[in-house]
């Protein structure tokens, strides 16, 4: 079949050229370039997983802007035609996912010369040019080369998101402010962040009006009432979100906004503003943003100590959430802490045994077992303790048996860990979360393990070579930079000791 | 003949068409058909190629709407473009090639009288009575497919309504490729004016009927299962788009094997059970 259709073309090809068909050779170069990264996009997804796959994927990537090279593409001549434009696209996004494989593989070093690469080669395709710079200061972080990244976070932040590229590109730049605020705040100038971020957010809302009517205005205001809750000015957060609420029309983005607004609220400590948005949200918005919006005022009313308030919230989060949702978890989870601190421990355990019946492997429903177990252990109660650490490790150890879920495990051994160790057991507990960190260390799920048995080795078992240890696993293993930053304090706390 | 007897010939016809239709010359009419069909794959898939892109790619755009003209639009496009493309000619270029075919067919079955070579020149001498007769059985036959593609699309949402309607159709395609296997050689071989059409179709009827009725369900058989395994293998290819050309090519080839299948054992039941008979 494939002999007679490229007979067929061939002979096609020799009466096209005789006719003297010359065609349109950029429509051609465009079908390539999309056809190129179309299967090498298809190589790359999933590709860090698989070593032989990667490496094809990379070299599919490469082989792209190998074919049609940024010195032509970027030109004037060829950037002057619509097609050229889409070629260099094609080929700089290549470009790019190359360096992203780079990233997501863990090599960060090598991505960042990969993304300034991008950036340089590239810098006529914007959209490209932003994505490539955010790249370079993720990866940065990675290295915890801090100035660096703080100076690329920057130079994104400063962007003009009027006149900025649409797309992930302008997710990165309304990114880029909070992000740099987040390393002058962790980096002892929380003055100056807030600073960075009221700046930031008078841009976001000069970029609304220049923008007019396009359809991506709200995410920028979103992204400066966030901006102006984090620098403190929620008044005026929720100002903005006011004025993106009256020109959306679609309800998907109004629930958005009504509970960045109820958000704002509780944030600023004031339960009955909180209360008075979510009345209004009510009337329009159900489903998830509702119980959400719900939620942050019961936190809002728990954070408040007004009990009353915040346990009728609760209750009426508990009855309207779906049988299974997230939220009705939680909600009983935060409600049982709350009876707990008002020394309603009967009512509380209910509640928790009735949580972790419901979700035996949801992270509340293992929190509420554990929960059990140290409410007894904090009251001095040892018989009863080790009465309910027993039973609860026979509950988890039948649960480990029948689940296969590797995620839903970690977390099972997580709590049975913590269980052991308020049995006594907590040698074998770190064993335990040892284990789990050498099978699982490249998942996120690894880091609640770590940070676990960092703690559990620096106050219960009073072991500080072994938090030493633990605290440098997460500071240069964990992707996240926060953790990193908390796990070096710890570690720093460890040395003065 | 009594209608087992037309059966088992009918059987026969089938099998001497699967046998001798490529060896004897009878199937060439369908190569070319298909020989087409497969040329038309090739440039619409190539229709960036600088030596195509003149002209192939406006009409790719027409077929297929302009996002047609980018990856992986192009060949996962191409399917509807080419059924579209199809639907265009299919009315006038089926029933000549199924009148040629039959032609070849009868010349080789009885010799014509003087004047008659069976031949190109006799097909378009038919073509005005062919023409009008071949395009509305073409067209109810490609109506009653849709209708059953459709109903199986929807078979999860509506099952016994779909059942209902894919029977419906079914049962009507395969009443029109009866009439068809009984109405070709009539107007090709027998030269039967237009106005005589349907007394003359009548007394084939009565003399064949039980034949056609088992070429044509044998057609219709055939049709669905390959209907069927293409549904499926389109559905597989989609996450491998550049198979998708190669699959139509094998879909025309189908088709015209099917055509050709169909009309050398209509022409051939027919020349053995009504024009032996007179």
């Amino acid at each position: 079949m494939m002999a007679l259709m490229s007979a067929v073309m061939a002979a096609g090809i020799v009466v096209a050229g005789l006719a003297g068909c010359r065609g349109n050779a950029d429509l051609w170069d465009r079908y390539r370039s999309e056809r190129m990264l179309w299967k090498a996009q298809r190589l790359a997804a999933g590709a860090t997983a698989d070593r032989a796959r990667e490496s094809r994927a990379a070299m599919a990537l490469e082989a792209i802007p190998t074919a049609f090279p940024p010195s032509v593409w970027t030109a004037a001549d060829a950037w002057a035609r619509p097609m050229g434009r889409e070629i260099a696209r094609n080929a700089a996004s290549a470009a790019l996912l190359r360096a992203r494989l780079d990233e997501d593989a863990e090599r960060a070093a090598v991505a960042v010369t990969g993304y300034a690469r991008v950036a340089s080669e590239w810098g006529r395709v914007d959209s490209v040019r932003v994505l490539a710079n955010a790249g370079r200061a993720r990866c940065l972080e990675r290295l915890d080369r801090d100035a660096e990244a703080l100076d690329a976070w920057y130079a994104l932040a400063s962007r003009d998101v009027a006149t900025a590229p649409g797309g992930e590109a302008r997710g990165r730049l309304l990114e880029a402010p909070r992000r740099a605020a987040e390393w002058l705040a962790a980096t002892g100038r929380p003055e100056a962040a807030d600073s960075l971020r009221r700046a930031a957010a008078l841009g976001f809302a000069a970029a609304t009006v220049a923008l007019g009517g396009d359809s991506t205005v709200m995410d920028v205001r979103i992204a400066g009432a966030d901006l102006l809750d984090q620098a403190g000015d929620h008044a005026l957060a929720r100002n903005e979100l006011r004025k993106a609420l009256a020109s959306v029309r679609s309800a998907h983005r109004r629930a958005a906004i009504w509970l960045a607004l109820v958000r704002s609220a509780a944030a600023e400590d004031a339960p009955d503003s909180a209360g008075a948005c979510v009345d209004a949200m009510e009337t329009e918005i159900s489903g998830p943003p509702a119980r959400f919006a719900e939620q942050a005022l019961a936190r809002c009313w728990a954070r408040r100590n007004v009990a009353d308030s915040a346990l009728a919230v609760y209750k009426r989060l508990v009855e309207r959430s779906p049988d299974g949702a997230d939220p009705a978890a939680e909600a009983r989870l935060e409600r049982a802490s709350l009876l707990e601190r008002q020394d309603r421990w009967e009512v509380a355990r209910a509640d928790l045994r009735t949580l972790a019946t419901l979700f035996p492997s949801h992270p509340c429903g293992l929190a509420a077992r554990v929960r059990i177990v140290r409410h007894s252990v904090e009251k001095g109660e040892t018989e009863l303790a080790a009465v309910e650490a027993r039973h609860t490790l026979l509950e988890l150890d039948d649960q480990l048996s029948r689940q296969g879920d590797p995620e839903s495990r970690i977390r099972v051994r997580m709590a049975r860990a913590e269980v052991m160790t308020m049995a006594g057991r907590g040698a074998e507990a770190l064993d335990d979360l040892d284990a789990i960190w050498r099978l699982e260390g490249r998942r996120a799920m690894a880091v609640p393990a770590g940070w676990l048995a960092a703690r559990l080795a620096d106050s219960a078992l009073s072991r500080p070579d072994q938090a030493h240890l633990w605290y440098t696993r997460l500071a240069e293993q964990s992707k996240d930079l926060g953790v990193r930053r908390m796990a070096r304090e710890g570690l720093a706390r460890e040395t003065k000791h | 003949m009594d209608p087992i007897e037309q059966l088992a010939l009918a059987g026969e016809a089938l099998g001497r068409a699967a046998t001798e239709g490529l060896r004897r010359g009878f199937a060439m009419p369908w190569l070319w058909h298909f020989a087409l069909h497969a040329a038309a794959v090739v440039l619409l898939w190539n229709f960036a190629h600088p030596a195509f892109s003149e002209f192939v790619a406006p009409v790719m755009a027409a077929l297929a709407g302009p996002a047609a003209l980018h990856y992986p639009d192009a060949p996962l496009a191409l399917p509807a473009a080419l059924a579209h493309a199809e639907r265009s000619v299919a009315w006038l270029l089926t029933p000549l090639v199924a009148a040629w075919s039959a032609a070849l067919v009868g010349r080789r079955m009885r010799p014509h009288p003087p004047g008659h070579s069976g031949g190109v020149g006799d097909v378009l001498a038919r073509v005005p009575v062919m023409i009008p007769v071949g395009a509305l059985v073409v067209l109810a036959r490609n109506a009653s497919i849709g209708i059953a593609a459709d109903a199986l699309a929807g078979v999860h949402q509506r099952p016994m309504m779909s059942v209902a309607v894919w029977c419906g159709a079914t049962a009507g395609e395969f009443a029109l490729l009866t009439a068809a296997a009984l109405l070709l050689p009539l107007l090709v071989i027998d030269d039967v004016p237009i106005t005589q059409v349907v007394s003359q179709w009548a007394y084939a009827w009565h003399s064949a009927g039980a034949a056609a009725v088992g070429i044509a369900a044998a057609m219709v058989a055939l049709g669905v299962a390959w209907r069927f395994a293409y549904t499926r293998l389109g559905h597989a290819a989609v996450a491998t788009p550049d198979l998708l050309p190669p699959l139509a090519i094998a879909g025309a080839l189908a088709a015209a094997m099917g055509g050709a299948l169909f009309c050398i054992a209509a022409t051939i039941a027919y020349g053995s059970l009504v024009r032996d008979q007179e």
